[in-house]
C-alpha cells in the first residue's frame, strides 16, 4: 500500500515539476524576436477582441510566453508546440486591466535544455472598443461557379461563429451583397440569384423579397449603400462582363459594359434612376452616403464603346448633393481624378464622423479583388488632399467599412497567399494616423494557413442579426413584392 | 429442431455465405474492379479533425463521411472488392441473425436475398459506397432494437433517434419503418406508447432541423445522403430493396420468405446458393465491358501511360468520345496525334479533341486536360478548381491544382492542396514529391512534367475563350515561338473540321515548331488540296512527307472512281487500305 502511495506521489512530483518548467531568471537573451503566425506584433488591438491566440514558427523543445501589462498584471503560458492559446476570461481581464496602455510580450525558447529569453514586443489596447459583430460572405475565391455560399456573423469578442445566411436553403442561388446600414442590422439586405431571385431586406424580425428589376433598370440593382435614415438604398445597376486570362496570373477579369446609380425609396417601394448628369455617357458605380445623407459618392468612367481596352477604363472619384425630401440630386462634382494617374477608384467609404474617405485604388476597371496592385488610400473631406494609408501590402486590399466608432478600419487583405482574403483591423485615430493591420484572430492560429475560402464583403455590425432556416426558406419561397418605377 | 438439424444449418448458413463471398469478391474485384476506381477518383478522404467536423454539419453527413473513408481503400480494387464484400455478408448475417431472434427459424432466404440484392444494387458504378453502409448500419439497429425489446434497453432506440437520424440522415428512415413493422407486428409491452413517442421525436427531430438548426431544403433534411444520382438511377432496386429490409418483422410474423425448418427441404437448404446463382447469372449479364473499357482507359491515363491507351484501343476498339479524347491526348503528349489520329474514330464536332465547357456534368472532370496538355495552365487550373467548387476535392483534382499552381510559382496556394494531399491515406508519396517543389521554381523547372508545361505557357496574355475553345488554339499558335503540342493540336482540329486548304497555309508552323518530317495526316490533306485546287502552298525548306504519299492518293483516287456510283461500295473498298487516312475522313465521316 505505502509503496503505491509513494509511486502515486513520486507521479504527481513529477508531473507538477514538468507543468512548472519555466524559465528562471538570468536565462540567456537573444537579440530578436521570433516570427509569429499571425504577425501580431506591435498592433494596437480594440479592449474587447477575442484572445489573440498565435504560433511561434521558431523550432524549440520547448515554448514560454509572458505577457505582462503596464498595471503589472501578467499573464503566462507555456507551450511545446509554440501554439500560444490565451484562456478567453484571462485574456479578457487582462485587456480591461490595461485598456489605453501597453501589453509587453517576452517570448522564452527552450533549446538542448536551457532557456533563451528574445527580445519582447508590444501592443497597444485601444479603450475604444470595437464593434462586436463582424459579417462576411465565404466562398471559394473562384472563377464562375458556386455551390456553398454562407453569410457569416462572427463574435469579435470570441471565436464563435453563426450562420446568418446559407444558400443551400435557397436551392443553392447565389446570394451577395449583403449590406448594414451604418452598422445596424436593423437595416439590412442582401440579393439572391436564381429560382429565389429578389432582394432581401430585414424588416423587424422578418425578410420582404422584393424584385427591385423594372423595365427601367433592366440589370437590376447590385452594390447597395443605405441612407443613413434607413428610407432609401442606393445601388449601382452594372453589366458586367467576366474573361480569365490565359498568361497573367490574375485569375479573372471584371469589367462593366455599362452601369448607373439607382435609388430605392424602400416606404413607397419605388425604384428610379438617379439623375446625376449620367445620360449614356458615363458608367456610375459604387455608391456612399455621407453619414448625414445629404452627399452621395460615387465612382465613374467613361462609357465604353462596342470596341474598348479593359485596361483603359478608369473611375474616378465624385459627388453630388441629395435633398431627401424631394429625392433629387444636385450637380456631379469631380472630387479625385484618378485617370490622370493612370489610376482607378472603387468602393469609397466614408468614416462615421464624415471626415475621413477611404477608396481602394488601383490600375484600371472596377473590380479590384484581383488585382495584387489594388491599396487602400484615403481622401481628407475638409481639405481634398487624399494619401496612401500605411496598411497595405504587395498583394490586392480591396473591399473595407469602418466601426459604428470610427476608430477601427475593416479591410480585406490577400496578403497571405495571394488568393483568399482576409479581414484585417486596423486601428483609425482621431488625428488621421492608422495603426499597423491585424487579421481577425482565430482559436487556432493556423487557420488561415488551411482555410480556403475567402472572407467577401466584411462588414462590422453592432448588433447580432437573427434568422432561422425556417425564416429565410419562407422568405425564398414567398412572391417578390414588385418594387414601382417612380411615381410622376 | 435437434442438434443435427441446428449443425445442418449453420453448415449450410457458412458454406452459403463462404460462397456468397466469393462469388462477391470474385466479381467485383474481376469483372466490376472500375466501380471501385470510379468511386475513388470522385471522392477524397482526408484523415483531419478539420474534415471530420465538415462532416457533422448536418443530418446524413457523417454517413457520408464513412463511405468517403470506405472509398479511399477503393484505391486498391482487391481490398476495395473484400470490404465491400464483408458489408455484403454482414448484411446477410444481420438479416438471419434478427429473423432468427424473431421466429427461431434459419431465415436463409431473406437473409440472401438482402445480400443478393446489395451486390446487384453494388454493380453499378454509380451506387456510392454509402448506401450499402447505410444499409448496413440500419440492420444493426434494426437487429439491436429487436434482439433488446424489453425493459429500459427497449426504450433506447426511441430515446436515440434523433442522434442516429443525424449520423445516418436518410437512412435512419429504413430503420424507423422496421422498427414501426416490428412494433405493431409482434406487439411487445407498451408497444402504442413506443411507436407513439418514436414517432413524435421523429417528427420534432426533422422539425427542429428544418425551422431552427439546418440551412437545408426539407428535402435534403429528410433524404440526404440518399439520392437517386447516387444509386447509379436505380430507383426500382433501391426501392425493393428498402421494402424488403423494412418488413423484415412482417415478412417474419406472416412467414413469408421464412420457410419452417421441418419443412426444410433439399431444395430449400440449396435456395441460398440458387439466389447466388441466379445472382451470378444476372451480373455477368448486366456486366458492360464498355464501362469497363473507358475505365481502364482513364486509370492509364492518370497513371501518363500513353502508349498503353494507344496500344489497348488499337486492340479494344471504342466509340466513346471521352476514351478517344483520352487517346487523342495521349497522342498529342506523345507528338503523334497528325501522325496517328486517324487510327481510331473521331468526331466531325471535333468533340474528340476538346470537350466543350459544362458546369454540371462529367466533362468538367476532364476536360481541363485539353489546356493541360497544350500548355494553357491557367485555364486547366481554371477547369480543376471549378470542379473542385462544384464536386469537392477528388484526388486527381487536387493534384491537377498543385501541378498547375506550382508551374505557375503560386507557392503558397500550391502549399494548401500539398497540405490537404497529404491528409489523404494513399496519395502521401506524391504529396512529399510536390513538396519538395514548393518554394523551388528550379525543382518545377527540372520536373519532367512540369518543366515541360511550364516552358510551353502562352507567351502573351489573352482572354480565353471558353465557347469557342478551337479559337484558343489559333491564338497560343500565332505565337513566336509556338510549341509542338499545341501546333500538332491545332492541325488536328484542322483535320477534323476537314479544312485542308488552312492545313496548307499553316505548313510554316510544323518549321516553327521544330518538326524534322511533316506528319502522316497533315500530308495527306496537303496532298489532296494540292491535287484538287491545284493549288500552290507554302515551300517548307527543311521537311518533307512521305515519297509514297502521291502514290497512295492516287489509288485512293482510283478506287473511288471505281465505285462512284456507289457510295457505301467505295467506303467498304477503300476501308481496307484507307480508314486510317484523312482522305477517308474526308469523304465518308
Amino acid at each position: 500500500m505505502i509503496n503505491y502511495r509513494l509511486t502515486y506521489l513520486t507521479a504527481l512530483l513529477i508531473f507538477l515539476y514538468a507543468c512548472s518548467d519555466h524559465p528562471v531568471p538570468g536565462s540567456g537573451k537573444t537579440q530578436h524576436t521570433p516570427l509569429l503566425e499571425p504577425d501580431y506584433t506591435g498592433v494596437t488591438i480594440p479592449v474587447n477582441i477575442a484572445p489573440m491566440n498565435f504560433k511561434i514558427q521558431e523550432k524549440a523543445e520547448k515554448y514560454f510566453v509572458e505577457v505582462n501589462g503596464t498595471d503589472g498584471s501578467s499573464v503566462n503560458i507555456s507551450s511545446k508546440s509554440g501554439t500560444i492559446a490565451f484562456p478567453v476570461k484571462k485574456w479578457q481581464r487582462l485587456l480591461r486591466q490595461n485598456q489605453n496602455q501597453e501589453l509587453t510580450y517576452t517570448i522564452y525558447l527552450k533549446n538542448n535544455g536551457e532557456w533563451q529569453k528574445t527580445e519582447p514586443f508590444t501592443q497597444k489596447i485601444s479603450g475604444d472598443p470595437v464593434d462586436p459583430y463582424l459579417y462576411y460572405r465565404l466562398l471559394h475565391p473562384g472563377y464562375i461557379s458556386w455551390t456553398e455560399i454562407s453569410i457569416k456573423q462572427r463574435n469579435l469578442e470570441s471565436f464563435r461563429e453563426k450562420t446568418v445566411v446559407e444558400n443551400n436553403v435557397l436551392s443553392q442561388n447565389c446570394v451577395n451583397c449583403h449590406s448594414f446600414n451604418r452598422e445596424n442590422p436593423d437595416n439590412f439586405l442582401f440579393h439572391v440569384r436564381g429560382s429565389h431571385g429578389g432582394t432581401y431586406f430585414m424588416e423587424g424580425d422578418q425578410l420582404k423579397k422584393v424584385n427591385l428589376k423594372t423595365e427601367d433598370i433592366e440589370n437590376g440593382a447590385t452594390y447597395p449603400r443605405w441612407h443613413p435614415s434607413g428610407k432609401f438604398v442606393a445601388f449601382s445597376s452594372n453589366k458586367v462582363v467576366q474573361q480569365f486570362h490565359s498568361a497573367d496570373m490574375k485569375k479573372i477579369e471584371v469589367s462593366d459594359l455599362n452601369s448607373k446609380l439607382v435609388l430605392y425609396d424602400i416606404e413607397k417601394n419605388e425604384i428610379f434612376e438617379i439623375e446625376v448628369g449620367n445620360h449614356g455617357q458615363f458608367m456610375d458605380t459604387y455608391p456612399e452616403w455621407s453619414p448625414c445623407g445629404t452627399q452621395l459618392f460615387f465612382c465613374r468612367a467613361a462609357q465604353i464603346g462596342e470596341v474598348y481596352d479593359y485596361q483603359d477604363i478608369r473611375y474616378d472619384l465624385y459627388r453630388a448633393s441629395f435633398d431627401p425630401a424631394t429625392r433629387t440630386f444636385g450637380e456631379p462634382e469631380r472630387m479625385v481624378d484618378a485617370g490622370a494617374m493612370q489610376k482607378s477608384i472603387s468602393f469609397p467609404r466614408v468614416s462615421p464622423d464624415g471626415n475621413t474617405l477611404v477608396f481602394t485604388l488601383h490600375d484600371f476597371g472596377c473590380f479590384p479583388i484581383w488585382h495584387e496592385e489594388a491599396d487602400l488610400h484615403a481622401i481628407d473631406l475638409q481639405n481634398l488632399r487624399a494619401f496612401e494609408l500605411p496598411v497595405n501590402s504587395d498583394k490586392t486590399e480591396s473591399y473595407h467599412s469602418w466601426s459604428s466608432n470610427g476608430r477601427w478600419l475593416l479591410f480585406s487583405s490577400k496578403r497571405g497567399d495571394g488568393l483568399s482574403a482576409r479581414p484585417y483591423i486596423a486601428w483609425s485615430g482621431p488625428d488621421g494616423q492608422t495603426g499597423k493591420p491585424f487579421v481577425l484572430p482565430q482559436k487556432d492560429p493556423e487557420f488561415y494557413r488551411k482555410f480556403l475560402k475567402t472572407y467577401n464583403i466584411p462588414e462590422f455590425a453592432t448588433t447580432e442579426v437573427s434568422f432561422t432556416p425556417s425564416k429565410l426558406r419562407k422568405a425564398a419561397e414567398s412572391d417578390a413584392l414588385q418594387a414601382n418605377r417612380k411615381s410622376r | 429442431m435437434n442438434l443435427t438439424n441446428r449443425n445442418k444449418e449453420k453448415l449450410n448458413l457458412w458454406a452459403a455465405g463462404i460462397v456468397l463471398l466469393l462469388v462477391s469478391v470474385l466479381f467485383l474485384r474481376f469483372f466490376n474492379g472500375h466501380m471501385f476506381f470510379y468511386q475513388e477518383k470522385s471522392a477524397i478522404f482526408f484523415l483531419s479533425s478539420d474534415f471530420l467536423k465538415e462532416h457533422l454539419n448536418y443530418p446524413g453527413r457523417m454517413l457520408e463521411y464513412l463511405g468517403k473513408l470506405l472509398s479511399a481503400f477503393y484505391h486498391s480494387e482487391t481490398l476495395g472488392a473484400l470490404l465491400m464484400s464483408a458489408i455484403i455478408l454482414g448484411s446477410v448475417c444481420l438479416v438471419r441473425a434478427t429473423v432468427f431472434h424473431l421466429t427461431r427459424r434459419n431465415g436463409l432466404l431473406i437473409s440472401f436475398l438482402v445480400g443478393a440484392g446489395m451486390l446487384l444494387l453494388q454493380s453499378n458504378y454509380q451506387f456510392a459506397a454509402f448506401n450499402n453502409i447505410g444499409i448496413l448500419l440500419q440492420l444493426v439497429a434494426i437487429y439491436i432494437s429487436i434482439r433488446f425489446d424489453k425493459g429500459i434497453a427497449s426504450w433506447l432506440p426511441v430515446a436515440l433517434f434523433p442522434f442516429w437520424y443525424f449520423l445516418t440522415g436518410g437512412f435512419a428512415w429504413l430503420f424507423l419503418a422496421a422498427f414501426l413493422v416490428f412494433q405493431i407486428t409482434f406487439r411487445p409491452a407498451k408497444w402504442l406508447v413506443r411507436i407513439s413517442i418514436i414517432s413524435a421525436t421523429a417528427l420534432l427531430s426533422c422539425f427542429i432541423s428544418a425551422e431552427l438548426l439546418f440551412y437545408q431544403t426539407q428535402a435534403t433534411l429528410l433524404t440526404y445522403p440518399f439520392t437517386i444520382q447516387h444509386t447509379g438511377m436505380q430507383f426500382r432496386g433501391s426501392g425493393a430493396m428498402m421494402v424488403l429490409i423494412m418488413a423484415i418483422p412482417l415478412w417474419a410474423k406472416a412467414g413469408l420468405l421464412i420457410p419452417e425448418n421441418k419443412k426444410l427441404s433439399r431444395w430449400a437448404t440449396a435456395l441460398p446458393f440458387l439466389i447466388i446463382l441466379a445472382t451470378a447469372a444476372v451480373l455477368y449479364h448486366k456486366c458492360d465491358p464498355r464501362d469497363r473499357e473507358y475505365f481502364h482507359v482513364e486509370k492509364l491515363f492518370y497513371q501518363q501511360k500513353y502508349e498503353e491507351i494507344n496500344q489497348y484501343l488499337t486492340k479494344h476498339p471504342s466509340s466513346n468520345i471521352l476514351t478517344l479524347y483520352l487517346n487523342n491526348l495521349a497522342l498529342a503528349e506523345t507528338g503523334q496525334l497528325t501522325e496517328r489520329m486517324f487510327d481510331y474514330p473521331q468526331a466531325p464536332d471535333g468533340s474528340t479533341l476538346i470537350l466543350k465547357w459544362e458546369i454540371t456534368s462529367e466533362v468538367l472532370k476532364r476536360g481541363g486536360y485539353f489546356y493541360y496538355t497544350t500548355g494553357m495552365v491557367n485555364e486547366a487550373l481554371r477547369w480543376a478548381y471549378e470542379y473542385m467548387v462544384m464536386r469537392g476535392h477528388t484526388p486527381e483534382g487536387l493534384k491537377m491544382l498543385i501541378k498547375t499552381e506550382l508551374i505557375n510559382s503560386n507557392h503558397q496556394v500550391a502549399e494548401k492542396y500539398v497540405n490537404l494531399l497529404e491528409q489523404t491515406i494513399f496519395y502521401r508519396r506524391e504529396a512529399r514529391k510536390y513538396r519538395q517543389m514548393l518554394y523551388n521554381d528550379e525543382a518545377v523547372a527540372s520536373d519532367p512534367e512540369l518543366g515541360a508545361k511550364r516552358k510551353i505557357r502562352p507567351g502573351s496574355d489573352f482572354f480565353m475563350l471558353t465557347e469557342a475553345p478551337a479559337a484558343n488554339l489559333k491564338l497560343l499558335v500565332s505565337d513566336e515561338d509556338p510549341a509542338r503540342v499545341q501546333v500538332e493540336y491545332y492541325l488536328a482540329l484542322l483535320l477534323l473540321q476537314k479544312d485542308a486548304e488552312s492545313i496548307a497555309m499553316n505548313l510554316p508552323l510544323l518549321v516553327k515548331a521544330g518538326y524534322t518530317r511533316i506528319p502522316r495526316h497533315i500530308d495527306e490533306a496537303v496532298a489532296i488540296y494540292k491535287q484538287l485546287h491545284q493549288a500552290d502552298v507554302p515551300e517548307l525548306t527543311y521537311i518533307r512527307g512521305n515519297q509514297d504519299t502521291g502514290q497512295r492518293l492516287l489509288q485512293f483516287q482510283q478506287g473511288l472512281e471505281q465505285n462512284r456510283s456507289n457510295r457505301e461500295q467505295a467506303e467498304s473498298t477503300l476501308y481496307v487500305h484507307f480508314r486510317n487516312t484523312f482522305w477517308y475522313y474526308l469523304f465518308f465521316r
